[in-house]
C-alpha cells in the first residue's frame, strides 16, 4: 500500500520551475507599481496575467494527484484567483488551500477491501433436465446412439465429474467415436488422466532416491500407483500385466521394510488380478493374522473363491459380514443374489 | 546461407505464401510439403512470411533456401509487446468503440452471410488510421468501459481479471498482423497454409491489396485449437462446489477462445478464392466450418517416386524385424501408444526394436514424458529415439513403419513408405484409411489400420506384419503399385500449377471465375 501512497502525492520539484517562472513574471509586472503608486498599466496587467497562469500551473502541479484533473478547470480557476486577487490570492492558495486538500486527500489504502471467497456459487444453477438422455439412459447411451455429434462431445466432458474408472471406460468408448472432435477430445482427457499417474510416479521415484525409503512408505504409494494402471483400464494386456509386476515388487520392498495387514491386503489384490490364486491366498492368510478385520477382509476372500469356482468357500466367507457391513450398497445386491 | 528480402524495385512474387508455426523455422510433413512444393514449381517465385509465438521457440532457420524463394520475413506474435513510451491515458473514439459494440452484437445475433461481412469489415478497421488502434485497445477509456459493460451483460462465471486478460491477449496479435498485412512483400497472388492467424492475415492482406488469396489445410486448423483449448491447463474451471455430476459447460473463457478461432477460420475461408483440402473428410469438415462448397477442392499429397524407388531392393531383403514410428515427438503423434505397442510386442516378438525417428525439441516435456516411459515399461534395450534423420537412410533399414497420430490429413510419411516397399500400421485418422486400404469397396491393404490410441491391436497388426511373409509381401506390392498410380508429385505440382493460374490468371480461366474468383463481398471493396 505504501506505494500507492507515496504515488498519489505530487513532487513539489514538478511545480517549482512554473512557479519561479510565475513569480519572475509577478514582480516584473509589481515593480514599477511599487516604486510608483499609479493605476497599472496594460503592460502590468499582461505581465500580471501570464503570471498567474504560471503560478497557476505551479499550484496545480503542487495538488495531491487526484485533485489535478481536470487539468483545464483547475488551472483556470486559479489562474482566475490569483490574477483577480493579486498576492493574496496565490498566497491564499498556496498556504490554505493546497496544505488542506493533502490533508482531506483520500487514503488509497482504504479503497482496498480484502474480500474471501464467496461461500456460495457465482451464479444460480441450472439442474440437467430430466428429460435429456443422458439423465434418462446414461451417458454411454449418449455416447452409443446420439446422431449429433456435439451431444457425445458433452457426454465426453461431463466425464470430467465422473469418479476416474468410470470414466475411462467412456473415454475408451469415445475413442472408438466416428467424428473427429469426439475421438479427440476422449484421447487428450484420457491421457490427461495417464499424465498424471507418471507424474506422481516420477516424482514418488525421484523423493525415493533422494530421502531413502525406511519405512517402504513410498514404495506402497508407487505400488499403488501402478496397480491403478490396471484398476482403471489405462493399460491393457501384457502392457497392464507389466505394470502389476511392477506393482507387486515394489510392494514386497514395501512389506520387507515393514509388513503390515493393509499391504497384505493390496498384495492380495494385485495377485487376484495377475490370476495369482495362490499368491492371493497366502496374502489374505497374513492378513488375518496381521489382525485384520473380517468386514475389510471378507469380501476380497469371497473373490478369490468366486475366481477359483470354490462357491461354498465364497458364501462361507460372505457369512463372515457382520449386520453392518451387509447394509453396505455395493455388497448389499451381491448378498441378496447369493442368499 | 542468407535469405533474400524483395526490394521495391524487384518484381513481384508470383505467390505470397503464409506459413504459421511451420517452413521454414520447423521440421515435419507440413514444413517437408511447402519445401516440396516450391522446389517442385521453380517457375514460380515465392515470397515466404512465416508467423511464430515466440523467437526463442525456434532454432532458426532449418532448411536450405531453394532458389526460387525471393523473400523470407519472419514475425513472432508474442513478443509484440507496446513501447512502454505509448503506455498513457487515452479516451478512445466513441465512434470506433460503437463500431465494436455494434460487431459483438452482428456476431451474437445476425445470420452467418452478416457475420462474415462483420468479421471482414472489423479486421479492416484494425489498425488504420482513424479505425482501432492498438493503443486505444490496450488503453483507452472507452476499451476499459466497453470490457466492463461486455463482462456485465455477459460474462458467466470467470472472474473479472481473468477475462479482462484474455480479452487483451485473445486480441493483441491481431493488431500486429494488421501491421504486417499492410507491409507485405507484392505478390500476385496469396496462399496460406492453415486458417487461424496465417489465414486471418491473408484475409487482411486480400482486402487491403485486393490479391486473390488461397487457402490449404492439411490438418484443420479450428478443430485441433479447439481440442487444445478445451483441455488446455493454462485456462481456470469454474469450481463450484455445488454443482451437479453431468456439467458440461466447458466454461465462458474457453468458448471465447474457440469461437475466436472460428471467426478466424470462417474469415479465411470468405475471403478465400479457393480453399484445397487433402481428402474429403477434412473438405467436408472446411464446408461445416463455413467454407463456400463451390470453392473447395481437393488436392491430394504427391511424392517423388525417383527418391524412394532405390531403396526397395534393401527393403526386400529386410529380415530384422525393426519397426520404425517417423515423425515430430508431440502430443498428436500419441508416441506414447507406440512405446506401449513395443512393450505387447516384445513380449510376443523379443527381437522387436522400435525407433521413434523425429526432433524431439517441439515439445521437449511430452519428449521427456515419453522417455520416462521407455524406462517405466523396461523399454530402454529395445525402443529408440534416434532424432531427426533423413528418411531415406531409415527406411532403406525397417521392416515396418507404424503410425499411431491420433490426428492426421495424409501424412506424407505413409507415402514415402509405401513408395520403399515398406507395409504400414496406421491409425484410423485422416486420410490414412483410404491410403492404406485403397477403394473401400474392394480394399487392398498396404498394411493395417488399428483404432486409435490403441497398443494391444497396434501391437498385434506390427506382429502379424512382421511374422507373416506372404501378408508383408502382398501389402509391398499394393503399397507401390497404390502410390506410383495415385500419389506421384507430378500430379499434385500440375494440379497446384493450375491452381495458381487460375487465381493469378482468372481472364484465361473464365469456366472458374463465377465460382472460385476473387471475390470480395461487396461491402468489402468499399473503403
Amino acid at each position: 500500500m505504501s506505494t500507492h501512497e507515496t504515488a498519489a502525492r505530487a513532487s513539489p520539484l514538478k511545480s517549482l520551475p512554473w512557479l519561479v517562472a510565475g513569480l519572475l513574471f509577478e514582480s516584473t509586472a509589481a515593480y514599477p507599481w511599487w516604486v510608483a503608486i499609479t493605476l497599472p498599466t496594460t503592460e502590468m496587467i499582461a505581465l500580471h496575467g501570464v503570471g498567474s497562469v504560471l503560478l497557476a500551473e505551479g499550484l496545480r502541479r503542487a495538488l495531491p494527484t487526484p485533485y489535478q484533473r481536470p487539468a483545464l478547470g483547475v488551472l483556470l480557476f486559479f489562474a482566475l484567483l490569483i490574477f483577480i486577487l493579486p498576492a493574496v490570492g496565490f498566497l491564499g492558495l498556496a498556504f490554505g488551500l493546497v496544505p488542506a486538500l493533502y490533508r482531506t486527500a483520500p487514503q488509497r489504502a482504504s479503497r482496498w477491501q480484502p474480500l474471501d471467497l464467496p461461500a456460495l456459487p457465482y451464479q444460480p444453477m441450472v439442474p440437467p433436465s430430466a428429460d435429456s438422455v443422458a439423465m434418462r439412459e446414461g451417458l454411454t447411451s449418449v455416447l452409443s446412439y446420439s446422431d449429433n455429434s456435439r451431444q457425445r462431445q458433452e457426454a465426453i466432458l461431463a466425464c470430467r465429474h465422473l469418479p476416474r474408472r468410470q470414466a475411462v471406460s467412456l473415454l475408451r468408448q469415445g475413442l472408438t467415436d466416428p467424428t473427429d472432435d469426439v475421438r479427440l477430445l476422449a484421447y487428450s482427457m484420457l491421457s490427461g488422466i495417464e499424465r498424471d499417474l507418471d507424474e506422481q510416479i516420477k516424482t514418488l521415484s525421484t523423493a525415493r532416491q533422494d530421502n531413502g525409503d525406511p519405512f517402504g512408505q513410498h514404495a506402497e504409494a508407487l505400488a499403488m500407483h501402478y496397480w491403478e494402471y490396471d484398476y482403471l483400464k489405462l493399460a491393457q494386456g501384457s502392457t497392464a500385466r507389466f505394470l502389476l509386476n511392477q506393482a507387486l515388487d515394489y510392494l514386497d520392498q514395501a512389506i520387507d521394510c515393514a509388513d503390515s495387514a493393509h499391504r497384505q491386503l493390496l498384495r492380495g489384490r494385485l495377485c487376484l488380478a495377475l490370476n495369482d490364486d495362490q499368491g492371493a491366498k497366502t496374502a489374505f492368510q497374513q492378513c488375518q493374522r496381521l489382525g485384520m478385520h473380517d468386514d475389510d477382509l471378507a469380501p476380497y476372500r469371497a473373490e478369490l473363491a468366486f475366481q477359483t469356482r470354490d462357491y461354498a468357500s465364497m458364501l462361507t466367507q460372505l457369512a463372515r459380514l457382520s449386520p453392518t457391513a451387509r447394509e453396505q450398497p455395493i455388497l448389499h445386491p451381491l448378498l441378496e443374489y447369493w442368499r | 546461407m542468407t535469405w533474400p528480402t524483395l526490394k521495391r524495385r524487384d518484381a513481384p512474387a508470383d505467390v505470397v505464401l503464409l506459413l504459421e508455426g511451420t517452413y521454414p523455422m520447423v521440421r515435419g510433413g507440413v514444413s517437408a510439403w511447402v519445401d516440396q512444393l516450391i522446389r517442385g514449381l521453380p517457375a514460380l517465385r515465392f515470397a515466404l512470411v512465416f508467423l511464430g509465438g515466440r523467437r526463442e521457440h525456434y532454432e532458426g532457420i532449418l532448411f536450405e533456401r531453394p532458389a526460387n524463394v525471393v523473400h523470407l520475413e519472419c514475425h513472432y506474435l508474442i513478443d509484440d509487446l507496446p513501447n512502454a513510451k505509448t503506455i498513457k491515458a487515452r479516451r478512445g473514439k466513441k465512434r470506433t468503440f460503437a463500431a465494436v459494440h455494434e460487431f459483438h452484437q452482428t456476431l451474437r445475433h445476425a445470420e452467418p452471410s452478416e457475420q462474415n461481412r462483420a468479421l471482414c469489415d472489423m479486421a479492416r478497421m484494425l489498425g488504420r488510421r482513424g479505425g482501432l488502434s492498438q493503443e486505444d485497445f490496450l488503453y483507452s477509456q472507452s476499451a476499459w468501459q466497453q470490457i466492463v459493460d461486455h463482462y456485465l451483460e455477459h460474462v458467466t462465471e470467470p472472474s473479472f481479471i481473468d477475462y479482462f486478460w484474455s480479452v487483451r491477449n485473445i486480441h493483441a496479435p491481431l493488431f500486429l498482423l494488421a501491421r504486417i498485412a499492410k507491409t507485405l512483400p507484392r505478390g500476385r497472388c496469396l496462399h496460406t497454409i492453415s486458417t487461424g492467424y496465417a489465414g486471418f492475415l491473408g484475409a487482411l492482406a486480400h482486402h487491403i491489396h485486393h490479391r486473390p488469396l488461397l487457402v490449404t489445410e492439411h490438418g484443420i486448423y479450428t478443430k485441433e485449437r479447439q481440442i487444445d483449448l478445451l483441455e488446455a491447463k493454462w485456462i481456470k474451471n469454474s469450481t463450484d462446489a455445488l454443482s451437479h455430476g453431468f456439467q458440461i459447460d466447458t466454461g465462458y473463457i474457453r468458448q471465447m477462445w474457440i469461437r475466436f478461432f472460428q471467426g478466424l477460420g470462417r474469415m479465411a475461408y470468405t475471403s478465400a478464392a479457393q480453399i484445397t483440402a487433402l481428402h474429403e473428410g477434412n473438405r467436408l469438415r472446411q464446408l461445416q466450418d463455413g467454407a463456400p462448397a463451390e470453392r473447395t477442392r481437393l488436392i491430394p499429397n504427391g511424392i517423388n517416386i525417383e527418391r524412394f524407388a532405390p531403396l526397395r531392393d534393401a527393403t526386400a531383403h529386410n529380415r530384422q524385424p525393426i519397426v520404425a514410428l517417423l515423425g515430430r515427438v508431440t502430443p498428436i503423434k500419441d508416441i506414447k501408444t507406440f512405446i506401449r505397442a513395443m512393450r505387447q510386442l516384445s513380449d510376443q516378438l523379443p527381437e522387436a526394436q522400435g525407433w521413434i525417428v523425429g526432433p524431439t525439441s517441439e515439445d521437449p516435456a511430452y519428449a521427456q514424458e515419453c522417455h520416462d516411459l521407455v524406462a517405466q515399461l523396461g523399454l530402454e534395450d529395445r525402443v529408440q529415439f534416434l532424432g531427426f534423420q533423413r528418411t531415406e537412410e531409415i527406411l532403406a533399414q525397417v521392416r515396418l513403419v507404424v503410425l499411431t497420430s491420433i490426428s492426421e490429413a495424409q501424412p506424407l510419411v505413409i507415402l514415402e513408405a509405401m513408395a520403399a516397399g515398406i507395409p504400414l500400421v496406421c491409425s484410423d485418422v485422416g486420410a490414412c484409411r483410404e491410403m492404406v486400404l485403397g477403394d473401400p469397396a474392394a480394399p487392398q491393404p498396404a498394411g493395417s489400420i488399428v483404432p486409435i490410441a490403441s497398443p494391444q491391436a497396434t501391437a498385434q497388426a506390427m506382429y502379424d506384419l512382421l511374422t507373416q511373409q506372404d501378408t508383408w509381401q502382398a501389402a509391398r506390392t499394393t503399397g507401390i503399385a497404390r502410390v506410383e498410380a495415385e500419389y506421384t508429385d507430378a500430379l499434385m505440382m500440375a494440379r497446384y500449377q493450375q491452381l495458381y493460374q487460375e487465381v493469378i490468371h482468372p481472364e484465361d480461366h473464365p469456366h472458374r471465375q463465377d465460382t472460385g474468383a476473387p471475390s470480395p463481398i461487396p461491402a468489402l471493396s468499399t473503403p
